[in-house]
């Protein structure tokens, strides 16, 4: 799969955007949870320190001072406890390991650098002070330490989620994309297929129990080929019907000329006539055999046929069948052709060539030079033929080129109209560029191949 | 020689039938392509002439029948069915040649007697051609009249090799645009005409007839007088 195909897929684009919405999304939910967590955690230890505060007051008005200091005792080096400071009036330590914390009574902060507490160190810590009635101080803190290690948890926890659910959504995204891209892929080659003449290419048709889009986009598709298929059958059908209603009548002409011939005993009237008969009945034929093939070419069910097809041997044969009668008309023909390839029909191209010629022929005056020649421009095999006769007066270049277009050239002269026409769809026929171009003195018609083969 | 001929069209056929007894085949007549098959099965004829749109069997289908049964007797569509495809589908099918209605006798009569003389033609002497006092060396690619060496384009040399190989029969305008340019459309000049009268140009003695007769109305042929 090439890699600009691959972010051409809307499914891929769809996969990023995703990927960072996630990644943001994450994002915001960590700060909020940052934010709240802290808030949360920080109203409980104040709830706590104040309860803990309330019940040694508590304690201290019914029991006294000695009996706070040894419930501070007591209480201090339980796990998970809080930290004590018990001060005197006269602002000496009575119990508890907290040093001075020189905080204001009421909760406040305290952002302390590398202070160890009984060999643990202390950053923060939230301490609660109150005043007990002898004029003592008592402190209740609780380090802020778990608070951070909780948000230092979340926050990794977050970022891990974050960044493997990104991970995980983006490879998901790509193999559903790569999935789906080949499946489009499969209905693409089967258009281009189709195109080229492969009236029986389908797209690929897959089991599924729930069709997505893509099976529908594929059997609507498949579908509509079908139809088509059924069209081109029909066209060639009536064609063929035509053909054998128009051609068995005039088979019954030409039997009856033959015998009208043989009867006539040598009469030179009745010969004549039938000779002129017959004449009208060939071109009857020829104008009918050359709508026929343009509907057959231009239907194009031919394409399947296609091989590689010799350029320059094709041009070699016809400017070798030509070259007496050119000659003889007191023309010349040149012949170029170096090797070139392209994929076709000979048939076809062999007869689209011989038009050309026959048509330059046809309009120059003798002692014109006809060039035949096989060309390769950018990759791309072409025919050109071209010639130094009068070219095409301005005024008749539009018709000259209306002749290339069916339509108008059946309406207009039918014998060598058909014959460009027929031109024009042997070369859409190959996807090759037809290009008429007055080159004055003479004109030159190129036939350009699509590249490769 | 015998050729049977398959076509329900009876106007056609009595046409055909009249046109061949005149030209000395013993001619048969069948009119759908089941009677066709069964007839060209049991009965050795040198050349089957049949139709493609043909009541009970089409054509193609009583060839893919035959060549199935491998009854081996060469075969001519007769045929209004004139499309490439319809071609190239009847010469994969099995049949040898293909002409489109409407035919003249002269080219139907012409191209039979090219496919009942093919499997003769394999055992002639594959490597020099002759017509009289005219030889044509395939190997060394030499022509010559009498102990006349005669120089031949390469065109010529392809053009008198064909009319040699039919040498004695008659080949048509388009049997020579098939055979010898490999154009199966019929060109509007007359580049087969021309052709013939360079290369009869070269090969005649002067003062004499030339060794090409024109078969009015039908084609050409090489034969010694």
């Amino acid at each position: 799969m090439r890699l600009s195909r691959f972010f051409a897929s809307a499914g891929v684009r769809l996969a990023f955007v995703q990927a960072v919405l996630l990644v943001c999304a994450f994002w915001v939910a960590g700060s909020l949870t940052k934010f709240s967590v802290t808030y949360i955690y920080r109203h409980d230890v104040q709830a706590r320190l104040q309860g803990e505060a309330a019940t040694l007051a508590a304690l201290y008005q019914s029991r006294g001072v000695g009996e706070v200091a040894a419930a501070i005792t007591r209480s201090e080096h339980r796990p998970g406890g809080l930290e004590y400071r018990l001060t005197d009036a006269a602002g000496r330590q009575l119990s508890g390991d907290l040093p001075p914390t020189g905080a204001p009574l009421g909760v406040s902060y305290l952002d302390w650098d590398d202070s160890h507490v009984a060999g643990r160190p202390y950053q923060d810590l939230m301490v609660s002070t109150t005043p007990l009635p002898d004029g003592s101080i008592l402190t209740v803190g609780q380090d802020l330490s778990d608070e951070s290690k909780l948000r230092h948890a979340l926050r990794d926890t977050l970022y891990w989620c974050g960044g493997a659910g990104a991970l995980v959504g983006l490879l998901l995204s790509y193999l559903l994309a790569r999935g789906a891209l080949r499946r489009v892929e499969g209905v693409v080659a089967a258009a281009r297929a189709v195109s080229a003449g492969q009236m029986t290419v389908r797209a690929p048709r897959r089991k599924a129990l729930l069709p997505d889009d893509i099976d529908e986009l594929g059997a609507s598709f498949n579908a509509m080929l079908d139809e088509i298929a059924a069209l081109v059958d029909r066209v060639r059908w009536v064609s063929t019907d035509i053909a054998h209603d128009l051609r068995t009548p005039l088979t019954h002409v030409r039997q009856k000329l033959e015998r009208i011939r043989a009867a006539a005993h040598g009469d030179p009237q009745v010969l004549a006539a039938a000779k002129d008969v017959e004449a009208d009945v060939e071109e009857l034929l020829r104008v009918f055999d050359a709508m026929l093939r343009l509907a057959e070419i231009e239907s194009g069910p031919l394409a399947g046929r296609f091989k590689p097809v010799d350029l320059a041997e094709l041009a070699g044969r016809i400017a070798d069948a030509y070259r007496p009668d050119i000659e003889a008309s007191g023309r010349r023909l040149s012949l170029k052709a170096p090797p070139a390839v392209t994929l076709g029909d000979a048939d076809l191209i062999a007869q689209a060539l011989a038009n050309l010629v026959e048509n330059a022929l046809r309009h120059t005056p003798p002692g014109t030079h006809i060039e035949l020649a096989v060309e390769t421009e950018d990759g791309r095999p072409r025919l050109r033929v071209s010639d130094d006769g009068p070219g095409i007066p301005p005024e008749k270049r539009q018709d000259a080129l209306r002749h290339f277009y069916r339509l108008e050239a059946s309406r207009t002269t039918p014998g060598s109209g058909l014959g460009l026409a027929i031109v024009a769809a042997v070369a859409s026929r190959h996807h090759a560029d037809l290009e008429l171009r007055d080159t004055g003195p003479g004109l030159t018609v190129l036939m350009t191949f699509p590249e490769g083969t | 020689m015998r050729v049977l001929v398959v076509e329900d069209d009876q106007q056609t056929a009595a046409y055909v039938r009249d046109g061949l007894a005149a030209a000395g085949c013993e001619v048969d007549l069948a009119e759908d392509g089941a009677a066709g098959l069964e007839r060209a099965r049991e009965e050795p004829f040198d050349v089957l002439v049949v139709d493609r749109m043909l009541p009970r069997l089409d054509g193609l289908a009583l060839v893919t029948a035959l060549r199935r049964d491998e009854v081996q007797t060469p075969v001519l569509f007769l045929t209004a069915m004139g499309a490439i495809a319809d071609r190239v589908e009847g010469l994969e099918g099995g049949g040898d040649d293909y002409l489109v209605k409407p035919f003249s006798m002269q080219e139907l009569g012409a191209r039979i007697s090219a496919l009942a003389r093919r499997p003769a033609m394999r055992g002639r002497d594959a490597a020099r051609l002759r017509s009289g006092d005219l030889t044509l060396d395939r190997l060394q690619r030499v022509a010559r009249r009498g102990g006349r060496k005669i120089e031949l384009l390469p065109l010529q040399f392809k053009l008198l090799e064909f009319l040699l190989l039919h040498e004695g029969d008659v080949v048509t305008r388009t049997m020579l645009l098939e055979g010898v340019w490999g154009l199966r459309f019929d060109p509007r000049t007359n580049i087969v005409e021309t052709h013939i009268s360079h290369l009869r140009g070269k090969i005649d003695n002067p003062g004499e007839a030339s060794l090409i007769v024109t078969v009015r109305g039908a084609g050409y042929a090489i034969r010694a007088s």
